[in-house]
């Protein structure tokens, strides 16, 4: 793909070079990669066993990271120290029984392996594991176990991902409904393992909306319900122990999911703003009234500029917008500032009707806010621009531009404080660090809830005259985060603990929190074989040696 | 010749030397000061409505009901009034207007006014950032004039300023003070919670949208006495509420020290010292100030210093997510909160002090107040009669300037010019006090027309003290320089013993810390740091001698300590009157104004019977300051009265080990003498109260 004006764009925005270019180095050899550790009476019992499974150097480092930002770096520039010994290839709950089973024996360590999407460094090995490390890849366990038109259920394995599941439910006139931006690679396992979100929940729900039943292999066995009850009292729920469990607890292998019939339409749509405040308002009116459409997200000025040098065609940026807005719009448009205002982007679904009432009442609504409709193409290049961004961060490396993104949800009434104060954050942080250009600080609303919004930040920064770029932004967005929990945010929305923010988990649900994880870990796991680290350090295993 | 000159290092002249040089083109200049960038652009009276209409007032208003069973109406309408008597008006009308008008009358009386360049260009540019509080010293009237003023010349936004509302009721001036900034808080408000939650909403309404930056007095009054006193934190906690609540990604605040070669007010401040009522403010009473509006009146400095970042100062002791759980219109504030707060307005009055730039005339000054010996006459009333010597007094001068710079004081001291030069100059600028004879000696003037409505003082001594105080007050500006090292000449000067341990000169500095703690700025904390801080500055100007661990008397009792000791004795003796006043009343408990009365009567008969010589001493602020210093030291406990009223106990075995204390470094009258006129002037008082 061609994208002519994203060249200018970086150069108004980090003042790179062109010409400055930094290679990825080449592919890794067996010799630059750590030898296996291998747990000989397991590997035997393994062979035996006759799971599929391999020893490959390559197959080893692909399940070693997931898309975090010092993964990525390792990858192009570093080097890893610590990588799975081997991968797995499980293809039914039976075989993850039999793999547990004899982990658990040999007390090897199994982390399990979705889409590999995790930007949470979830997927990296901890370094300081002596033990043999099994990467469990779920990828074969990708059927469709059985479906239930008249319960609108289907029981599906976890290795499954998002568009493959949307695929096959629509050739028999169903969805699921649940789309992260990550949804081409992830799997339904990685969703409730990390409690995912989808960008249309206000229709379809978030991930633990979406589930009736799951299903886990534990070391102790499996852990599941009796019955596919829409809802049951019978002490704490269960599922909400391995929803976010990040595989510390469990191999997710089955999921009985709520599924809906295919919507009949499927319209985008788009608001712009004067300022990102009557945005806010806006969306915030919109949650009040609970008349949220499929999604609803509002793009900073930052971002929409930003969005605008993504055109594939060559003309000036602004104008591009311009032209897709109705022209008896453009008399009122003195009002608008082009270095303030934002755009909020609109998916609706249902019937035609439905569409065209939810359309009529945003519309209203955002009217009453200030926000003009601005068209359909650009509501659609907006989401367009989510599944992109991974692909720009990976050529923005190339040219010394470091970029990633994060996220938290807030009460509403402070998420325009949120914004500013993080974006802020990020800007002093750089300078404090002797960076000469301002780096691209930029957010968007991305969940609407009754009480509250998702944020996303994209950051991005260049890395010349940097001598740890990677430690640079690790600094920055740990900073970013200290922000984040002093102006009222959480820990994550969606993406989850991992390593990256175990040293805050505490301070979000207290010690005693803490205690009681740590509780259901030493029970469903007391050999520490789900050792991947993530969340908390887990209290010392007991070792069989 | 002139001593002021365009620019002098860092600093600028904005009064006389502008480029343009009509007053009406200077008023009427386009003016595009920064604006903050996440400001939404009000009217004035939009902030009175959005404080009526927010959360906390909606709250306040509905609880309140509920406390009291008033009706929300009457609530709602009480605090409509609130809003109205508080807001200000700001305007650029009003602010070219004085513009023009104060650069008419300022350039008839002042030399110069000098504003320090260096941080101005960063500050505009976090104007645009961040909000922003200017936090100046707060010594004159002029002070939020000036402020406003100098903002508008250096292209800084115009702030809005929280004033005393006893301005509001001068006609015509409360309006006009409105519509250049300022809004009115009552002095007080104690337990008035809808004024306090409209107060505070007011401030923060202001910070959270940046209208202006936010400027205060965190001494919450004038310092008559011209010495910083301890912050008032209301204001500054308000203000900060909204870093706290993440309300705002940071808050800058601005120390700035303002001095002036000449008070307007001096003499009003120390009859004002002596108890002698403050005049309402009224129009015509400023009306008739206007005869001020002649004759020299000097330089003006306003130093800008360094901005702090609330931010990376309460990085490391403040949790801001504490506050996640409660709504944001819920008040609170963490321990950590408070005290960092605190802590923040100690160092702001400490930067306020550090960036003052003094005149000559504050040595001057100090030195005339100097060298009282027991029984004798100090150079006040010497040079009443006989007068000084300009030379000797220049050499004095310029001996105590040195000791001035050596420890950290800034004095505006032209170059290229001879100190008896720069000693006329500021004599004929305080030729109201001072006058130099054919024969170049400077005699201090006589106090005519000494108006007394305080009983306890006769007109004679009402006069010494007048002409005393005023003079102490240009000595007070440059104390801060000289408290620690001050401290330390006291108890090496009083020294019995050929040598004292460091750990001893340790005991009695903390001692001294304690016990000034009001009349001085002190960091609790860093009182090691000062500590050694001021041992090594004295070692190397040879002010003490020291070997191994010991200070050793003889040599260390010289020219710089006994001149130090000396000025901060007054205070001391004071103290000392204070305990005696209170170990001779036995009296369950006191109001505190009856202890600093009684003490000041108990002063005057004891200055009238020459067994003391500091009349400064007579001062009702040194003496509220003794009474709190004493409270702080353990020597006097607060209690509630039956009534429910606060009420003061005294502590005979703690007062007398300060007065002892005390009697060990300065000199004071015999146990005996002392004993005997208190119990003359027990007498009356008892028989009074």
């Amino acid at each position: 793909m061609v994208l002519p004006l994203l060249k200018d764009w970086m150069l108004n925005n980090f003042n790179v070079n062109l010409d400055y270019v930094r290679p990825a180095q080449p592919e890794f050899s067996a010799a630059d990669l750590p030898s296996p550790v291998i747990n000989k009476p397991f590997l035997e019992d393994l062979q035996t066993s006759g799971l599929e499974h391999s020893l490959d150097c390559h197959d080893r480092l692909f399940r070693a990271h997931g898309h975090t930002l010092n993964e990525i770096w390792a990858l192009r520039e570093g080097s890893f120290n610590r990588i799975p010994d081997l991968v797995a290839w499980p293809t039914s709950q039976v075989e993850v029984m039999q793999m547990v089973q004899l982990a658990n024996k040999h007390n090897v360590v199994i982390i399990p392996f979705g889409g590999g999407t995790s930007v949470t460094q979830a997927l990296e090995c901890p370094s300081t594991e002596t033990r043999m490390i099994i990467s469990l890849d779920t990828s074969q366990m990708h059927k469709i176990l059985w479906l239930d038109e008249e319960n609108l259920t289907a029981c599906l394995e976890s290795g499954v991902t998002g568009k493959e599941i949307e695929q096959r439910l629509a050739s028999r006139g169903f969805c699921l409904g649940h789309e992260p931006d990550s949804y081409e690679f992830s799997t339904l396992g990685g969703w409730v393992a990390t409690r995912a979100s989808g960008m249309k929940k206000n229709i379809y729900g978030n991930i633990e909306d979406l589930v009736v039943l799951v299903r886990t292999v534990t070391t102790r066995g499996l852990l599941e319900k009796s019955c596919n009850a829409p809802r049951t009292s019978s002490g704490p729920d269960l599922h909400h122990a391995i929803l976010g469990s990040e595989g510390t607890l469990g191999v997710v292998t089955e999921v009985v999911v709520k599924i809906r019939p295919l919507p009949e339409c499927q319209k985008y749509g788009s608001v712009v703003f004067p300022c990102f405040q009557d945005g806010v308002s806006c969306l915030r009116e919109v949650a009040r009234q609970r008349c949220a459409p499929a999604s609803i997200r509002l793009v900073d000025n930052e971002q929409f500029v930003f969005g605008q040098a993504l055109k594939p065609e060559n003309n000036s940026l602004v104008q591009s917008f311009l032209d897709g807005i109705k022209k008896a719009y453009l008399t009122r448009w003195k009002g608008f500032d082009i270095n303030k205002m934002c755009v909020a982007t609109l998916v609706f679904e249902g019937t035609l009707k439905e569409v065209e009432a939810q359309e009529k009442r945003v519309y209203e609504t955002a009217g009453k806010f200030g926000g003009l409709p601005a068209g359909e193409e650009n509501g659609e290049r907006g989401y367009f621009l989510t599944y992109l961004i991974a692909y720009i961060r990976d050529m923005g490396l190339q040219y010394g531009i470091i970029a990633e993104s994060f996220e938290t949800s807030i009460p509403w009434d402070r998420v325009t404080d949120l914004c500013h104060n993080v974006k802020d954050r990020l800007r002093r942080e750089c300078k404090a660090m002797g960076m000469q250009h301002e780096p691209f600080a930029s957010c968007r609303v991305t969940q609407l809830y009754d009480a509250g919004a998702c944020v996303y930040f994209y950051f991005a920064f260049c890395i010349r005259g940097l001598s740890d770029p990677v430690k640079a932004y690790e600094e920055i967005e740990s900073a970013a985060r200290d922000e984040i929990l002093a102006c009222g945010g959480s820990i994550s929305h969606h993406h989850g603990i991992g390593k990256i923010r175990k040293k805050w988990l505490k301070q979000s649900i207290s010690g005693v929190g803490v205690d009681v994880l740590q509780s259901i870990k030493r029970t469903l796991d007391p050999q520490n074989i789900f050792g991947n680290g993530n969340l908390f350090d887990a209290a010392v295993p007991i070792s069989k040696l | 010749m002139s001593f002021s000159p365009k620019r002098k290092g860092t600093y600028e002249e904005i009064l006389h030397h502008r480029s343009q040089q009509s007053d009406v083109g200077w008023s009427l200049r386009s003016y595009t000061p920064p604006q903050y960038r996440y400001c939404s652009p009000r009217r004035p009276i939009d902030v009175g409505t959005a404080v009526l209409a927010s959360p906390i007032i909606r709250h306040t208003v509905l609880q309140l009901s509920e406390e009291d069973g008033s009706s929300v109406e009457r609530l709602e309408q009480e605090a409509e009034a609130i809003v109205k008597e508080m807001g200000h008006d700001l305007g650029m009308g009003a602010i070219r207007l004085f513009a023009f008008v104060l650069s008419k009358a300022w350039r008839r009386i002042y030399k110069a006014i000098y504003v320090n360049s260096e941080h101005l260009t960063k500050l505009q540019g976090l104007c645009k950032d961040y909000p922003v509080l200017l936090l100046p010293s707060h010594r004159s009237y002029m002070d939020f004039l000036l402020m406003s003023y100098v903002c508008f010349a250096v292209n800084l936004p115009v702030p809005v300023i929280t004033a005393g509302a006893d301005f509001m009721s001068m006609k015509g001036v409360g309006s006009l003070l409105r519509k250049s900034g300022a809004f009115f808080i009552r002095r007080q408000f104690g337990s008035d919670k809808l004024y306090w939650a409209i107060f505070t909403e007011y401030v923060q309404s202001l910070v959270r949208n940046g209208d202006a930056p936010v400027e205060f007095f965190l001494e919450g009054t004038r310092s008559r006495a011209q010495k910083s006193m301890g912050p008032k934190l209301g204001c500054l906690s308000a203000a900060l509420e909204p870093y706290f609540k993440g309300e705002v990604a940071d808050i800058y605040v601005v120390p700035i020290g303002i001095s002036y070669d000449r008070l307007l007010e001096e003499t009003l401040y120390a009859y004002e010292l002596l108890g002698v009522p403050k005049p309402k403010e009224s129009t015509s009473g400023l009306l008739k100030a206007r005869h001020v509006l002649s004759g020299d009146y000097g330089n003006i400095h306003v130093s800008f210093n360094a901005p702090i970042s609330v931010h990376e100062y309460f990085r490391a002791g403040v949790d801001r997510s504490v506050h996640a759980t409660l709504p944001r219109y819920m008040s609170s504030h963490s321990v950590e909160e408070v005290a960092c707060t605190q802590s923040l307005a100690v160092d702001v009055l400490l930067q306020q002090q550090k960036a003052i730039v003094l005149s000559p005339w504050s040595l001057v000054a100090a030195i005339l107040l100097q060298h009282s010996q027991p029984g004798g006459m100090g150079v006040a009333e010497r040079s009443q009669l006989e007068g000084v010597g300009v030379a000797e007094l220049a050499e004095e001068v310029h001996w105590l300037k040195l000791q001035l710079e050596n420890f950290g004081g800034r004095i505006n001291w032209p170059g290229g010019y001879t100190t008896e030069a720069i000693l006329m100059d500021t004599l004929t600028v305080h030729s109201d006090l001072v006058s130099v004879s054919n024969e170049n000696r400077v005699y201090l003037k006589h106090v005519d027309d000494v108006k007394s409505k305080n009983a306890a003082l006769d007109p004679v001594t009402m006069a010494t003290a007048v002409r005393h105080l005023t003079l102490a007050l240009y000595r007070n500006q440059l104390l801060h320089v000289f408290q620690n090292l001050g401290l330390v000449a006291l108890v090496v000067t009083g020294s019995q013993e050929n040598e004292i341990s460091l750990e001893d000169l340790y005991k009695k500095f903390m001692f001294l810390r304690n016990l000034l703690c009001k009349d001085f700025i002190f960091r609790p904390c860093d009182v090691e740091k000062d500590f050694n801080g001021v041992l090594l500055g004295m070692k190397h100007t040879n002010a003490i001698v020291q070997e191994n661990n010991h200070i050793l008397v003889a040599p260390s009792v010289n020219k710089c300590t006994v001149f130090m000791s000396r000025m901060f004795e007054p205070f001391l003796v004071a103290y000392w009157v204070l305990c005696q006043f209170l170990l001779t009343h036995n009296r369950a408990s006191w109001k505190i104004r009856d202890i600093i009365e009684g003490t000041q009567g108990l002063e005057a008969a004891m200055l009238n019977h020459g067994m003391l010589h500091h009349y400064e001493i007579l001062s009702l602020e040194l003496l509220s300051n003794a009474v709190n210093g004493l409270i702080h030291c353990g020597a006097i406990c607060r209690e509630k009265a039956a009534n429910g009223n606060p009420s003061l106990l005294a502590k005979p075995f703690e007062l007398s080990k300060v007065a002892t204390e005390i009697a060990s470094m300065v000199t004071v009258p015999t146990c005996d003498d002392a004993a005997a006129y208190v119990k003359i002037l027990a007498v009356p008082l008892s028989a009074k109260l």
